[in-house]
């Protein structure tokens, strides 16, 4: 609204070089879980929508993973919310995983 | 290089040993269910090479995304240094050293 002071409050201003830096961490991790994850469905011959579920899985377990190298299992200071580590990269982790899935599979199954 | 890097290749070395494994018992039985060891393989190797890789590269690298402690420890040399502002040649080397051949001091 015009005429209205801004609030000054230090407690939501963040700095967005860290909060880059910590996504980057969280993309790069589910971006490695999406590669061997596909490996997996393809080795096992998964195809259609149970290479899907291995998908919701693996970034189910990587979200964990990264939950325990949190310190005191926090995310205060770190995130603004859950979100972030829940579902950080997780299209892009879509496309690695259908990648090398789909890669895995041929090996196995189609090539040889 | 830490504990988790070679952790890391190891699970590495399972996956692709199952999926080499998997290749060769395909290729002679037909697209059957796999043997429970190439299974268990795959599995572990999987688990293994991703949590090894989280934990090589998260540990201890969060930053904090507060402005007031992430840039708690900022000092003004730091804020205000750049590149084009260093300096190569100071002379104030040459000029209060006693050893410098062109010491004015007497």
């Amino acid at each position: 609204m015009l005429g209205e002071q801004p609030q000054a409050s230090s407690d939501n201003v963040y700095a967005q070089d860290k909060i880059a830096h910590n996504e980057n961490i969280i993309y790069k991790c589910r971006a490695f879980g999406a590669v061997v994850f596909g490996i997996l469905a393809g080795v096992f011959g998964l195809t259609s929508l149970w290479g899907l579920l291995v998908y919701v899985i693996s970034s189910i377990v990587i979200s964990i993973f990264l939950f325990a190298t949190l310190p005191k299992l926090s995310i205060d200071g770190l995130f603004t919310s859950w979100m972030s580590i829940l579902t950080g990269g997780f299209v892009q982790g879509a496309m690695t995983y259908v990648l090398v899935w789909t890669l895995a599979y041929d090996i196995v199954y189609i090539f040889f | 290089m830490g504990l988790w890097t070679p952790l890391v290749y190891l699970g590495l070395v399972l996956l692709i040993h199952s999926l080499i494994s998997a290749v060769q018992f395909i290729s002679t039985h037909g697209p059957i269910s796999l043997p429970a060891d190439i299974a268990f393989e795959c599995i572990i190797g999987c688990l293994i090479s991703a949590f090894s890789y989280v934990k090589m590269t998260a540990e201890g690298e969060w930053k904090q995304i507060s402005i007031a402690k992430a840039y708690s420890n900022l000092t003004w040399g730091r804020v205000e240094n750049r590149p084009s502002f260093a300096h190569f040649n100071h002379r104030a080397k040459s000029i209060f050293s006693d050893k410098a051949p062109n010491n004015n001091r007497k």
